[in-house]
């Protein structure tokens, strides 16, 4: 029962909550130009849901998360596999503290000039995301190291060993965890979209229903972010549980 | 196992200036006041630190019973083994005799269980030196009993030196003391009527 709870009945409640927050605001203000009811931006959904360019918006909107997560992926782990060595750490360290505090618009508005409208999203999600995925993996590979490094170092175990049964594991619970990423990555490559206007995205979507005031829609282009976010890492949290019972340890 | 003229020093701090020990077939408990290098010592058996000068031979293969388990937690009890280089047949056999379910994971474990894992190890290695850092340090009283039974049942032969504060320990697993302080040994006998006899004041003191 208490399983039940902790699953379905709080989220429920979560939600409901928001609703309610959300209803009562939107009545408050009275106005659906500056916040539309709930029930207004469910209609523009459905609306939306109708539509073929929100299909294709939402297809290659979430095709570019997947591409910048991916390449972040890809980065991390090599980056903090490389970083067992400590010139290579000494060097990534400060590389991504730079990466990590430069300002988001600027890092829009730098690669809006240098790649183009579909390029620039992808690489906007990947500039944001990599310092803190990099962290991830660095800090699961050092607690790896720690004790066990040296218990491996007493009993010998060979360097091949090692890899398969100690390192490349240790790598499953970040990379499980890096799920909630790809949905950072949506959030992302639709801001990233929007200002740079790219055709048949989730992005321009959002951006023409701002010009046009049309709120209710905006809003429901919003929902569908959210609504992947939510898939995303429901499904992580799934994937989680059999790596839980296999003895994995997640943060 | 020899270690001879073993010299050890962290910045100004004088550990070792001159440590020679002869280690027989026998379990030897390694006593002495906190900071006095013990555990470095089972360090430079192990080859984990290294020694500014001065040699350590004959210690063959090295297995080493840690303060903490350190078990793998992805890993089942019997794959722990085997990662240490166990082969599975044996793992499974010296898990029984230490009373773990081979497919359990370290979550769940208690923590005297893990440790019983953590001896195992030590012990289906075959190793030639196994060492002992204080493996039943935060153990209540009845489990550590257990635990130094088990301990004596998985002894069959080679050099064991087990660090310990605990005398009443020293007394029933080992055969020899040795107490160190300030660098130097203080006491070195062998057990007599199951007994230490004349063992410094030094570890009693608070």
């Amino acid at each position: 029962m208490k399983k039940a709870a902790e699953i379905v009945i709080y989220p429920v409640l979560a939600v409901a909550l928001m609703l309610a927050v959300w209803a009562v605001a939107a009545a408050a203000t009275g106005e659906s130009l500056l916040l539309p009811t709930p029930a207004e931006t469910a209609a523009a959904f459905v609306k939306l849901l109708k539509a073929r360019a929100f299909w294709v918006g939402t297809g290659n909107t979430f095709a570019r998360a997947v591409v910048a997560y991916l390449v972040c992926l890809a980065a991390s782990v090599l980056l903090a596999a490389a970083a067992r060595i400590k010139p290579v750490r000494r060097l990534v360290s400060p590389v991504m503290t730079t990466v990590r505090s430069v300002p988001t618009m600027a890092v829009i508005f730098l690669l809006l000039l240098w790649t183009g409208a579909r390029t620039a999203p992808v690489l906007v999600a990947v500039t944001v995301m990599l310092p803190t995925m990099y962290s991830q993996f660095e800090t699961a590979l050092d607690s790896a190291n720690a004790g066990l490094g040296e218990m491996s170092d007493v009993y010998r175990v060979p360097k091949l060993r090692r890899f398969t049964m100690l390192y490349v594991p240790s790598l499953a619970p970040p990379l499980v965890s890096s799920a909630t990423f790809l949905s950072l990555g949506v959030k992302l490559v639709v801001a990233a979209e929007a200002l740079a206007m790219t055709a048949s995205s989730l992005g321009i979507l959002l951006m023409q229903a701002n010009v046009a005031l049309e709120t209710a829609r905006l809003m429901a282009v919003a929902l569908a972010a959210v609504i992947i976010g939510f898939i995303v890492e429901g499904l992580a949290a799934l994937i989680k549980i059999p790596l839980k019972k296999r003895g994995f340890v997640f943060g | 196992m020899q270690i001879r003229g073993i010299k050890k020093y962290y910045g100004d701090k004088m550990v070792y200036d001159s440590l020679s020990i002869d280690f027989g077939d026998e379990i030897t408990a390694v006593m002495g006041r906190s900071g006095c290098g013990k555990t470095t010592l089972l360090n430079i058996i192990a080859g984990t630190a290294v020694a500014d000068s001065g040699e350590v031979t004959g210690q063959g293969r090295v297995s080493y019973v840690f303060q903490e388990p350190r078990l793998i937690p992805h890993l089942t009890a019997v794959k722990n083994l085997i990662y240490a280089g166990v082969d599975e047949r044996r793992a499974q056999e010296v898990l029984k005799s230490c009373g773990v379910d081979g497919k359990l994971y370290p979550y769940q474990m208690s923590g005297g269980m893990a440790q019983r894992v953590g001896l195992a190890r030590a012990f289906a290695v075959k190793a030639d030196t196994v060492l002992l850092d204080e493996p039943f340090k935060s153990l209540d009283l009845g489990l550590k009993k257990r635990l130094l039974e088990l301990t004596a049942s998985l002894y069959v032969s080679g050099a064991v030196v087990m660090v310990t504060h605990d005398v009443a320990e020293a007394e029933f697993l080992a055969s020899r003391a040795i107490v160190l302080d300030q660098g130097e040994i203080v006491y070195d006998a062998y057990k007599k009527d199951g007994r230490f006899d004349g063992l410094p004041e030094l570890l009693y003191s608070l």
